[in-house]
Protein backbone atom coordinates (compact mmCIF):
# COMPACT_ATOMS: atom_id res chain seq x y z
CA UNK A 1 0.00 0.00 0.00
CA UNK A 2 2.54 2.46 0.53
CA UNK A 3 4.74 1.95 -2.34
CA UNK A 4 1.24 2.53 -4.11
CA UNK A 5 0.86 5.78 -2.29
CA UNK A 6 4.56 6.46 -2.82
CA UNK A 7 4.24 6.76 -6.58
CA UNK A 8 1.15 8.50 -6.45
CA UNK A 9 2.30 12.22 -6.95
CA UNK A 10 -1.34 13.45 -5.99
CA UNK A 11 -0.32 11.76 -2.45
CA UNK A 12 2.72 13.23 -2.12
CA UNK A 13 1.39 16.69 -2.89
CA UNK A 14 -1.38 16.36 -0.27
CA UNK A 15 2.12 14.89 2.30
CA UNK A 16 3.75 17.36 1.76
CA UNK A 17 0.61 19.89 2.17
CA UNK A 18 -0.31 18.72 5.54
CA UNK A 19 3.83 18.04 6.22
CA UNK A 20 4.49 21.43 5.94
CA UNK A 21 1.51 22.74 8.10
CA UNK A 22 2.29 20.19 10.99
CA UNK A 23 5.78 21.73 11.54
CA UNK A 24 5.21 25.32 10.85
CA UNK A 25 2.67 24.59 13.62
CA UNK A 26 4.93 22.54 16.26
CA UNK A 27 7.65 25.26 15.36
CA UNK A 28 5.11 28.54 15.58
CA UNK A 29 7.42 29.76 18.10
CA UNK A 30 10.44 29.80 15.21
CA UNK A 31 8.81 30.54 12.15
CA UNK A 32 6.03 33.40 13.18
CA UNK A 33 7.55 36.92 12.75
CA UNK A 34 5.61 38.49 15.18
CA UNK A 35 3.50 37.60 18.90
CA UNK A 36 0.31 36.94 16.84
CA UNK A 37 -1.31 38.38 20.13
CA UNK A 38 0.67 41.81 20.07
CA UNK A 39 -1.45 44.30 18.15
CA UNK A 40 -0.69 48.24 17.34
CA UNK A 41 -4.07 49.53 16.53
CA UNK A 42 -1.77 52.31 14.35
CA UNK A 43 -0.54 49.49 11.50
CA UNK A 44 -4.16 48.02 11.71
CA UNK A 45 -5.19 46.97 7.60
CA UNK A 46 -1.69 46.88 6.67
CA UNK A 47 -1.03 45.77 2.97
CA UNK A 48 1.84 42.59 2.21
CA UNK A 49 4.86 43.83 3.00
CA UNK A 50 8.62 42.32 4.26
CA UNK A 51 7.85 43.03 8.10
CA UNK A 52 4.27 41.79 7.69
CA UNK A 53 4.05 39.28 4.68
CA UNK A 54 0.24 38.78 4.62
CA UNK A 55 -0.46 42.38 6.16
CA UNK A 56 -2.18 42.77 9.62
CA UNK A 57 -6.08 42.69 11.20
CA UNK A 58 -8.55 45.32 12.24
CA UNK A 59 -5.88 45.49 15.13
CA UNK A 60 -2.75 45.46 14.05
CA UNK A 61 -1.47 41.84 14.60
CA UNK A 62 0.27 39.99 12.02
CA UNK A 63 -2.02 37.79 9.80
CA UNK A 64 0.76 35.58 8.84
CA UNK A 65 1.71 35.08 12.56
CA UNK A 66 -2.02 34.48 13.73
CA UNK A 67 -2.53 31.64 11.07
CA UNK A 68 0.80 30.08 11.96
CA UNK A 69 -0.43 29.59 15.52
CA UNK A 70 -3.82 29.16 14.63
CA UNK A 71 -2.29 25.41 13.00
CA UNK A 72 -1.85 24.27 16.55
CA UNK A 73 -5.82 24.21 17.60
CA UNK A 74 -7.14 23.54 14.45
CA UNK A 75 -4.59 20.20 13.69
CA UNK A 76 -4.49 19.71 16.57
CA UNK A 77 -7.90 19.28 17.89
CA UNK A 78 -9.13 17.92 14.92
CA UNK A 79 -6.38 15.24 15.44
CA UNK A 80 -7.75 14.44 19.33
CA UNK A 81 -11.15 14.65 17.50
CA UNK A 82 -10.17 11.92 15.17
CA UNK A 83 -8.19 9.59 17.56
CA UNK A 84 -11.09 9.63 19.95
CA UNK A 85 -13.75 8.71 17.48
CA UNK A 86 -12.10 6.27 15.73
CA UNK A 87 -10.65 4.75 19.08
CA UNK A 88 -14.52 4.52 20.17
CA UNK A 89 -16.20 3.78 16.91
CA UNK A 90 -13.42 1.05 16.26
CA UNK A 91 -13.89 -0.83 19.74
CA UNK A 92 -17.59 -0.83 19.28
CA UNK A 93 -17.62 -1.90 15.70
CA UNK A 94 -15.20 -4.66 16.71
CA UNK A 95 -16.55 -6.02 19.51
CA UNK A 96 -20.61 -5.38 17.40
CA UNK A 97 -18.84 -7.31 14.50
CA UNK A 98 -17.09 -10.43 16.48
CA UNK A 99 -20.07 -11.12 18.31
CA UNK A 100 -22.84 -11.11 16.05
CA UNK A 101 -26.68 -12.42 17.39
CA UNK A 102 -28.57 -10.58 19.75
CA UNK A 103 -25.42 -8.07 20.86
CA UNK A 104 -24.85 -7.56 17.80
CA UNK A 105 -28.46 -5.97 17.02
CA UNK A 106 -28.51 -4.02 20.49
CA UNK A 107 -25.36 -2.73 19.40
CA UNK A 108 -26.67 -1.35 16.57
CA UNK A 109 -30.19 -0.48 16.95
CA UNK A 110 -28.48 2.13 19.48
CA UNK A 111 -26.18 2.92 16.56
CA UNK A 112 -28.74 3.37 14.53
CA UNK A 113 -30.42 6.09 17.20
CA UNK A 114 -27.30 8.24 17.52
CA UNK A 115 -26.95 8.24 13.49
CA UNK A 116 -30.78 9.49 13.20
CA UNK A 117 -30.00 12.52 15.06
CA UNK A 118 -29.10 15.68 12.51
CA UNK A 119 -25.34 16.07 13.24
CA UNK A 120 -25.29 20.17 13.39
CA UNK A 121 -28.19 20.13 15.51
CA UNK A 122 -26.57 17.69 17.66
CA UNK A 123 -23.39 19.91 17.93
CA UNK A 124 -25.05 22.79 18.90
CA UNK A 125 -27.72 20.93 21.42
CA UNK A 126 -24.68 19.68 23.04
CA UNK A 127 -22.30 22.48 22.97
CA UNK A 128 -25.78 24.52 24.05
CA UNK A 129 -25.86 22.42 27.48
CA UNK A 130 -22.39 21.54 28.34
CA UNK A 131 -21.19 25.25 27.82
CA UNK A 132 -19.04 26.90 25.17
CA UNK A 133 -15.11 25.91 24.94
CA UNK A 134 -13.20 23.58 22.85
CA UNK A 135 -13.41 20.98 24.72
CA UNK A 136 -17.15 20.52 24.39
CA UNK A 137 -16.75 20.94 20.68
CA UNK A 138 -14.81 17.94 20.88
CA UNK A 139 -16.87 15.61 22.95
CA UNK A 140 -19.74 17.02 20.63
CA UNK A 141 -18.14 16.13 17.42
CA UNK A 142 -16.89 12.52 18.96
CA UNK A 143 -20.57 12.07 19.75
CA UNK A 144 -21.88 12.46 16.07
CA UNK A 145 -19.20 10.80 14.59
CA UNK A 146 -18.12 7.39 16.40
CA UNK A 147 -21.57 5.67 15.80
CA UNK A 148 -20.73 6.49 12.19
CA UNK A 149 -17.53 4.70 12.38
CA UNK A 150 -18.88 1.93 14.44
CA UNK A 151 -20.89 0.86 11.45
CA UNK A 152 -18.49 0.91 9.02
CA UNK A 153 -16.09 -0.76 10.85
CA UNK A 154 -18.56 -3.65 12.17
CA UNK A 155 -19.21 -3.84 8.10
CA UNK A 156 -15.94 -5.05 7.78
CA UNK A 157 -15.56 -7.33 10.78
CA UNK A 158 -17.98 -8.87 9.03
CA UNK A 159 -16.58 -9.32 6.05
CA UNK A 160 -13.46 -10.45 7.97
CA UNK A 161 -15.36 -12.76 10.98
CA UNK A 162 -16.07 -15.90 8.49
CA UNK A 163 -12.94 -15.92 6.39
CA UNK A 164 -11.35 -19.45 6.55
CA UNK A 165 -8.34 -18.41 8.85
CA UNK A 166 -10.36 -16.90 11.56
CA UNK A 167 -12.63 -19.75 11.38
CA UNK A 168 -9.37 -22.13 11.29
CA UNK A 169 -8.41 -19.42 14.44
CA UNK A 170 -11.64 -20.19 16.56
CA UNK A 171 -11.05 -24.08 15.55
CA UNK A 172 -7.88 -24.39 17.46
CA UNK A 173 -9.72 -22.46 20.50
CA UNK A 174 -8.30 -18.85 19.90
CA UNK A 175 -9.74 -16.85 22.09
CA UNK A 176 -12.14 -13.81 21.50
CA UNK A 177 -9.01 -11.02 21.97
CA UNK A 178 -6.37 -12.97 20.14
CA UNK A 179 -8.56 -13.32 17.26
CA UNK A 180 -9.76 -9.15 17.59
CA UNK A 181 -6.30 -7.99 18.38
CA UNK A 182 -4.27 -10.74 15.08
CA UNK A 183 -6.34 -11.06 12.88
CA UNK A 184 -9.66 -8.49 12.77
CA UNK A 185 -8.09 -5.43 13.46
CA UNK A 186 -5.12 -5.82 11.75
CA UNK A 187 -7.47 -6.42 8.73
CA UNK A 188 -9.66 -3.17 9.16
CA UNK A 189 -6.61 -1.02 9.83
CA UNK A 190 -6.15 0.35 6.30
CA UNK A 191 -9.87 1.33 5.81
CA UNK A 192 -9.80 2.79 9.09
CA UNK A 193 -6.63 4.71 8.47
CA UNK A 194 -8.52 5.43 4.84
CA UNK A 195 -11.70 6.63 6.66
CA UNK A 196 -9.61 8.69 9.58
CA UNK A 197 -8.12 11.11 6.50
CA UNK A 198 -11.24 11.75 4.48
CA UNK A 199 -13.01 12.70 7.53
CA UNK A 200 -9.96 15.03 9.14
CA UNK A 201 -10.85 17.64 6.64
CA UNK A 202 -14.73 17.29 7.96
CA UNK A 203 -13.44 17.72 11.49
CA UNK A 204 -11.13 20.56 10.69
CA UNK A 205 -14.23 22.26 8.94
CA UNK A 206 -16.29 21.68 11.84
CA UNK A 207 -14.15 23.15 14.43
CA UNK A 208 -13.29 26.21 12.32
CA UNK A 209 -17.18 26.41 11.72
CA UNK A 210 -18.12 26.18 15.57
CA UNK A 211 -15.36 28.93 16.40
CA UNK A 212 -16.68 30.88 13.49
CA UNK A 213 -19.81 30.83 15.30
CA UNK A 214 -17.93 31.49 18.38
CA UNK A 215 -18.71 28.26 20.20
CA UNK A 216 -14.98 27.08 19.99
CA UNK A 217 -11.66 29.14 20.33
CA UNK A 218 -12.67 32.10 21.81
CA UNK A 219 -11.07 35.14 20.56
CA UNK A 220 -8.33 36.54 20.83
CA UNK A 221 -6.57 32.77 20.93
CA UNK A 222 -5.58 32.68 16.72
CA UNK A 223 -7.68 29.70 15.23
CA UNK A 224 -8.65 29.74 12.05
CA UNK A 225 -12.44 29.78 12.10
CA UNK A 226 -12.13 32.42 14.95
CA UNK A 227 -9.95 34.57 12.22
CA UNK A 228 -12.81 34.30 9.73
CA UNK A 229 -14.96 35.25 12.51
CA UNK A 230 -13.33 38.45 13.06
CA UNK A 231 -12.64 39.16 9.83
CA UNK A 232 -16.48 38.48 9.15
CA UNK A 233 -17.06 41.61 10.81
CA UNK A 234 -15.24 44.34 8.13
CA UNK A 235 -15.87 41.86 5.06
CA UNK A 236 -16.68 45.39 3.87
CA UNK A 237 -14.28 47.45 4.16
CA UNK A 238 -12.16 44.58 3.65
CA UNK A 239 -13.10 42.10 2.11
CA UNK A 240 -9.33 40.63 1.81
CA UNK A 241 -8.91 39.63 5.71
CA UNK A 242 -11.68 36.82 4.66
CA UNK A 243 -8.73 35.01 2.52
CA UNK A 244 -5.87 34.47 4.00
CA UNK A 245 -7.82 32.07 6.77
CA UNK A 246 -10.74 30.80 3.90
CA UNK A 247 -7.55 29.64 1.81
CA UNK A 248 -5.80 27.39 4.61
CA UNK A 249 -8.81 25.85 5.47
CA UNK A 250 -9.61 25.13 2.09
CA UNK A 251 -5.90 24.05 1.46
CA UNK A 252 -5.80 21.46 4.82
CA UNK A 253 -9.17 20.09 4.02
CA UNK A 254 -8.64 19.36 0.23
CA UNK A 255 -4.86 17.96 1.21
CA UNK A 256 -6.90 15.75 4.00
CA UNK A 257 -9.71 14.86 1.92
CA UNK A 258 -7.15 14.30 -1.43
CA UNK A 259 -4.61 12.04 0.63
CA UNK A 260 -7.98 10.12 1.63
CA UNK A 261 -8.88 9.20 -1.64
CA UNK A 262 -5.14 8.42 -2.54
CA UNK A 263 -5.35 6.03 0.52
CA UNK A 264 -8.82 3.78 -0.93
CA UNK A 265 -7.06 3.89 -4.03
CA UNK A 266 -4.16 2.46 -2.53
CA UNK A 267 -6.10 -0.05 -0.88
CA UNK A 268 -7.92 -1.06 -3.50
CA UNK A 269 -4.96 -2.21 -5.56
CA UNK A 270 -3.67 -4.46 -2.98
CA UNK A 271 -7.11 -6.02 -2.34
CA UNK A 272 -7.21 -6.85 -6.03
CA UNK A 273 -4.50 -9.74 -5.62
CA UNK A 274 -3.27 -11.65 -3.37
CA UNK B 1 -13.14 -41.86 17.55
CA UNK B 2 -15.92 -39.88 16.02
CA UNK B 3 -19.50 -40.18 16.36
CA UNK B 4 -21.81 -38.38 14.51
CA UNK B 5 -25.72 -38.71 15.86
CA UNK B 6 -29.09 -37.45 14.53
CA UNK B 7 -27.08 -33.67 13.93
CA UNK B 8 -29.82 -31.15 12.86
CA UNK B 9 -29.02 -27.93 12.20
CA UNK B 10 -31.11 -24.51 10.58
CA UNK B 11 -29.87 -21.62 8.94
CA UNK B 12 -32.01 -18.23 10.11
CA UNK B 13 -33.58 -17.41 6.65
CA UNK B 14 -33.02 -13.68 5.42
CA UNK B 15 -35.74 -11.39 4.92
CA UNK B 16 -38.61 -9.06 6.57
CA UNK B 17 -39.98 -10.36 10.15
CA UNK B 18 -43.08 -11.89 8.94
CA UNK B 19 -41.15 -13.62 6.36
CA UNK B 20 -38.32 -15.25 8.12
CA UNK B 21 -38.37 -18.63 8.72
CA UNK B 22 -35.64 -21.60 9.53
CA UNK B 23 -33.77 -23.02 6.27
CA UNK B 24 -32.80 -26.47 7.38
CA UNK B 25 -29.08 -27.25 6.40
CA UNK B 26 -28.75 -30.42 8.29
CA UNK B 27 -31.57 -33.06 8.44
CA UNK B 28 -30.43 -35.97 11.26
CA UNK B 29 -26.98 -36.83 10.10
CA UNK B 30 -25.70 -39.90 11.78
CA UNK B 31 -22.53 -41.52 11.10
CA UNK B 32 -19.32 -43.09 13.03
CA UNK B 33 -15.53 -42.77 12.21
CA UNK B 34 -12.87 -45.10 13.53
CA UNK B 35 -9.41 -43.73 14.70
CA UNK B 36 -6.80 -44.13 11.56
CA UNK B 37 -9.59 -44.15 9.34
CA UNK B 38 -9.74 -42.37 6.05
CA UNK B 39 -13.74 -41.48 5.36
CA UNK B 40 -15.03 -39.98 2.13
CA UNK B 41 -18.08 -37.43 2.65
CA UNK B 42 -19.15 -36.72 -0.98
CA UNK B 43 -22.09 -34.73 -2.31
CA UNK B 44 -23.14 -31.86 -4.34
CA UNK B 45 -22.39 -28.53 -3.57
CA UNK B 46 -24.87 -26.99 -1.07
CA UNK B 47 -25.88 -30.17 0.52
CA UNK B 48 -24.51 -29.00 3.49
CA UNK B 49 -21.11 -31.11 3.43
CA UNK B 50 -19.03 -28.45 4.92
CA UNK B 51 -21.64 -26.91 7.18
CA UNK B 52 -21.62 -30.52 9.21
CA UNK B 53 -17.78 -29.92 8.89
CA UNK B 54 -18.02 -26.70 10.98
CA UNK B 55 -20.04 -28.66 13.38
CA UNK B 56 -17.57 -31.34 13.73
CA UNK B 57 -14.98 -28.70 14.52
CA UNK B 58 -17.25 -27.10 16.96
CA UNK B 59 -17.62 -23.42 15.00
CA UNK B 60 -21.23 -24.35 14.89
CA UNK B 61 -23.65 -25.72 17.26
CA UNK B 62 -26.36 -28.05 16.41
CA UNK B 63 -29.75 -27.30 17.39
CA UNK B 64 -30.10 -31.26 17.55
CA UNK B 65 -28.10 -34.00 17.54
CA UNK B 66 -24.57 -34.03 18.82
CA UNK B 67 -21.25 -34.75 17.44
CA UNK B 68 -18.71 -37.02 19.88
CA UNK B 69 -14.71 -37.11 19.93
CA UNK B 70 -13.49 -40.24 22.05
CA UNK B 71 -17.32 -39.73 23.71
CA UNK B 72 -16.85 -36.75 24.52
CA UNK B 73 -19.09 -34.12 23.66
CA UNK B 74 -16.69 -31.87 20.87
CA UNK B 75 -18.97 -28.64 21.84
CA UNK B 76 -18.28 -28.73 25.28
CA UNK B 77 -14.51 -29.72 24.90
CA UNK B 78 -12.05 -27.41 26.81
CA UNK B 79 -10.00 -26.38 23.03
CA UNK B 80 -7.81 -24.15 24.33
CA UNK B 81 -6.65 -26.81 27.37
CA UNK B 82 -6.59 -29.76 24.11
CA UNK B 83 -4.39 -27.42 22.21
CA UNK B 84 -1.93 -27.20 24.61
CA UNK B 85 -2.44 -23.71 26.28
CA UNK B 86 0.19 -23.04 29.18
CA UNK B 87 1.93 -26.54 28.60
CA UNK B 88 4.80 -27.61 27.10
CA UNK B 89 4.06 -29.74 24.34
CA UNK B 90 0.68 -29.41 22.35
CA UNK B 91 -2.07 -32.06 23.75
CA UNK B 92 -2.64 -35.81 21.77
CA UNK B 93 -5.79 -36.51 21.44
CA UNK B 94 -9.31 -35.05 20.96
CA UNK B 95 -8.33 -32.55 18.98
CA UNK B 96 -10.08 -31.67 14.99
CA UNK B 97 -7.74 -29.60 12.52
CA UNK B 98 -8.59 -28.36 9.43
CA UNK B 99 -7.73 -27.56 5.84
CA UNK B 100 -9.73 -25.73 3.88
CA UNK B 101 -10.16 -25.52 -0.14
CA UNK B 102 -9.71 -21.86 -0.64
CA UNK B 103 -5.64 -21.76 0.31
CA UNK B 104 -5.68 -17.87 -0.04
CA UNK B 105 -8.28 -17.05 2.67
CA UNK B 106 -7.08 -20.07 4.91
CA UNK B 107 -3.83 -18.03 6.10
CA UNK B 108 -3.53 -14.35 7.23
CA UNK B 109 -1.73 -12.35 4.77
CA UNK B 110 0.15 -10.32 7.22
CA UNK B 111 1.35 -13.90 8.46
CA UNK B 112 4.66 -14.98 7.63
CA UNK B 113 4.74 -18.71 7.39
CA UNK B 114 6.32 -18.84 10.94
CA UNK B 115 3.53 -17.04 12.25
CA UNK B 116 1.17 -19.42 10.44
CA UNK B 117 2.69 -22.54 11.60
CA UNK B 118 2.71 -21.45 15.07
CA UNK B 119 -0.81 -20.06 15.89
CA UNK B 120 -2.19 -23.85 16.74
CA UNK B 121 0.91 -23.89 19.25
CA UNK B 122 0.25 -21.04 20.92
CA UNK B 123 0.88 -20.78 24.13
CA UNK B 124 3.18 -23.72 24.23
CA UNK B 125 7.44 -24.05 24.25
CA UNK B 126 6.83 -25.29 20.75
CA UNK B 127 5.52 -22.01 18.89
CA UNK B 128 8.94 -20.61 19.25
CA UNK B 129 10.95 -23.72 18.46
CA UNK B 130 12.19 -23.25 14.95
CA UNK B 131 13.17 -26.96 14.39
CA UNK B 132 9.66 -27.81 14.90
CA UNK B 133 8.26 -25.63 12.63
CA UNK B 134 11.07 -26.85 10.34
CA UNK B 135 10.05 -30.22 10.93
CA UNK B 136 6.36 -29.58 10.03
CA UNK B 137 7.50 -27.76 6.63
CA UNK B 138 9.63 -31.02 5.66
CA UNK B 139 6.63 -33.43 6.31
CA UNK B 140 4.75 -31.37 3.92
CA UNK B 141 7.91 -31.41 1.68
CA UNK B 142 8.49 -27.52 1.67
CA UNK B 143 12.45 -26.34 2.61
CA UNK B 144 12.93 -24.92 5.69
CA UNK B 145 13.98 -21.25 4.70
CA UNK B 146 9.93 -21.16 3.70
CA UNK B 147 9.43 -19.99 7.13
CA UNK B 148 10.39 -16.38 6.60
CA UNK B 149 8.46 -16.18 3.72
CA UNK B 150 5.02 -14.00 3.49
CA UNK B 151 1.70 -16.18 1.95
CA UNK B 152 1.94 -14.29 -1.11
CA UNK B 153 5.31 -15.43 -2.00
CA UNK B 154 4.34 -19.34 -1.74
CA UNK B 155 2.18 -20.95 -5.03
CA UNK B 156 -1.24 -22.50 -4.60
CA UNK B 157 0.07 -25.81 -4.15
CA UNK B 158 2.70 -24.42 -1.48
CA UNK B 159 0.45 -22.75 0.33
CA UNK B 160 -1.94 -25.57 0.56
CA UNK B 161 0.90 -27.98 1.82
CA UNK B 162 1.51 -24.95 4.36
CA UNK B 163 -2.18 -25.42 5.26
CA UNK B 164 -1.69 -28.83 5.73
CA UNK B 165 1.51 -28.78 8.24
CA UNK B 166 -0.09 -26.17 10.20
CA UNK B 167 -3.70 -28.55 10.45
CA UNK B 168 -0.75 -30.83 11.98
CA UNK B 169 0.82 -28.96 14.00
CA UNK B 170 -0.61 -29.33 17.29
CA UNK B 171 -0.50 -33.24 16.61
CA UNK B 172 -4.80 -33.51 15.97
CA UNK B 173 -6.75 -36.76 16.42
CA UNK B 174 -8.53 -35.77 13.30
CA UNK B 175 -7.76 -33.48 10.27
CA UNK B 176 -10.92 -32.47 8.19
CA UNK B 177 -10.07 -31.95 4.67
CA UNK B 178 -13.12 -29.38 3.30
CA UNK B 179 -12.50 -29.87 -0.22
CA UNK B 180 -8.97 -29.56 0.34
CA UNK B 181 -7.50 -30.26 -3.75
CA UNK B 182 -10.65 -29.06 -5.38
CA UNK B 183 -9.01 -25.45 -6.51
CA UNK B 184 -5.76 -26.47 -7.17
CA UNK B 185 -4.68 -27.83 -11.05
CA UNK B 186 -4.72 -31.28 -11.93
CA UNK B 187 -1.03 -32.14 -11.41
CA UNK B 188 -0.95 -30.39 -7.93
CA UNK B 189 -4.21 -31.99 -6.58
CA UNK B 190 -2.13 -35.68 -7.58
CA UNK B 191 0.83 -34.36 -5.40
CA UNK B 192 -1.30 -33.38 -2.22
CA UNK B 193 -3.35 -36.32 -2.36
CA UNK B 194 -0.31 -38.19 -2.26
CA UNK B 195 1.43 -36.35 0.35
CA UNK B 196 -1.71 -36.62 2.20
CA UNK B 197 -1.93 -40.35 1.39
CA UNK B 198 1.81 -40.68 2.63
CA UNK B 199 1.18 -38.61 6.11
CA UNK B 200 -1.56 -40.69 7.17
CA UNK B 201 0.62 -43.64 6.56
CA UNK B 202 3.56 -42.17 8.26
CA UNK B 203 1.82 -40.62 11.50
CA UNK B 204 -1.67 -42.73 11.75
CA UNK B 205 -3.43 -39.45 11.05
CA UNK B 206 -7.74 -39.59 10.57
CA UNK B 207 -8.99 -38.03 7.67
CA UNK B 208 -12.70 -36.73 7.09
CA UNK B 209 -12.48 -35.54 3.79
CA UNK B 210 -15.38 -33.51 2.49
CA UNK B 211 -15.26 -33.26 -1.33
CA UNK B 212 -17.68 -33.22 -4.40
CA UNK B 213 -14.75 -35.30 -6.18
CA UNK B 214 -15.51 -38.97 -6.68
CA UNK B 215 -12.14 -39.16 -8.28
CA UNK B 216 -9.78 -37.68 -5.32
CA UNK B 217 -11.90 -39.66 -2.70
CA UNK B 218 -11.81 -42.98 -3.94
CA UNK B 219 -8.06 -42.38 -4.10
CA UNK B 220 -7.44 -41.47 -0.96
CA UNK B 221 -10.78 -42.99 1.33
CA UNK B 222 -11.21 -46.59 2.61
CA UNK B 223 -14.61 -45.89 3.23
CA UNK B 224 -16.83 -43.44 1.56
CA UNK B 225 -20.49 -41.65 2.45
CA UNK B 226 -23.18 -39.77 0.03
CA UNK B 227 -24.59 -36.86 1.02
CA UNK B 228 -27.19 -35.32 -0.36
CA UNK B 229 -29.73 -32.59 0.99
CA UNK B 230 -28.58 -32.56 4.51
CA UNK B 231 -28.76 -36.37 4.92
CA UNK B 232 -25.98 -39.62 4.55
CA UNK B 233 -28.08 -41.61 1.60
CA UNK B 234 -25.42 -44.09 0.77
CA UNK B 235 -22.25 -45.55 2.82
CA UNK B 236 -19.83 -47.80 1.00
CA UNK B 237 -17.83 -49.74 3.00
CA UNK B 238 -14.99 -50.45 0.30
CA UNK B 239 -14.61 -49.45 -2.93
CA UNK B 240 -15.33 -52.22 -4.60
CA UNK B 241 -18.98 -51.86 -3.33
CA UNK B 242 -19.28 -48.61 -5.72
CA UNK B 243 -20.92 -50.74 -8.40
CA UNK B 244 -23.69 -51.77 -5.79
CA UNK B 245 -25.06 -48.57 -4.52
CA UNK B 246 -28.93 -47.87 -4.44
CA UNK B 247 -29.26 -44.53 -3.82
CA UNK B 248 -30.39 -42.91 -7.14
CA UNK B 249 -28.59 -39.46 -6.37
CA UNK B 250 -25.35 -41.73 -5.69
CA UNK B 251 -25.57 -43.56 -8.69
CA UNK B 252 -25.94 -40.59 -11.04
CA UNK B 253 -23.02 -39.09 -9.39
CA UNK B 254 -20.88 -42.32 -9.95
CA UNK B 255 -22.32 -42.48 -13.40
CA UNK B 256 -21.27 -39.12 -14.46
CA UNK B 257 -17.99 -39.76 -12.88
CA UNK B 258 -17.55 -42.39 -15.24
CA UNK B 259 -18.56 -40.96 -18.39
Amino acid sequence: MLRNLLEDRVALLCLAVIGVTVLAGLFAPYVAPHDPLAGNILYKFKTMSWNYPLGTDQQGRCVLSRLIYGIQPTILLSLVTMAATITLGAAYGLVSGSAGGLVDEGLMRFCDVMLSFPSQVMILAVVGMLGVGMENVIIANILIKWAFYARMIRGSVLGYRNRNYVVFSRTTGSGSWFILSRHMLPAVLPEIVVLASLDTGWVILNISTLSFLGLGVQAPAPEWGAMLNEARQVIVAHPGQMLAPGLAVLTLVAAFNMLGDSLRDALEIKGSGR
Amino acid sequence: MLQVENVHLSFKKKGSFWRAGNKPILKGVTFHMRQGECLGLIGASGSGKSTLGRVITGTLRPQRGLARLFGEDIHHMDKAGLFGRGRARPGLGGVVSIVFQDYNTSVNPRFAVRDILAEPLRGTKLAGDASYLKALLAQVRLPADYLGRKSFELSGGELQRVCIARALAAKPALVLLDEAVSSLDVSVQFQVLELLKNLKEESGLSYLFISHDLAAVTHLCDRILFFNDGRVVEQVDSLADLVHVKDCYSRQLIAAVLA
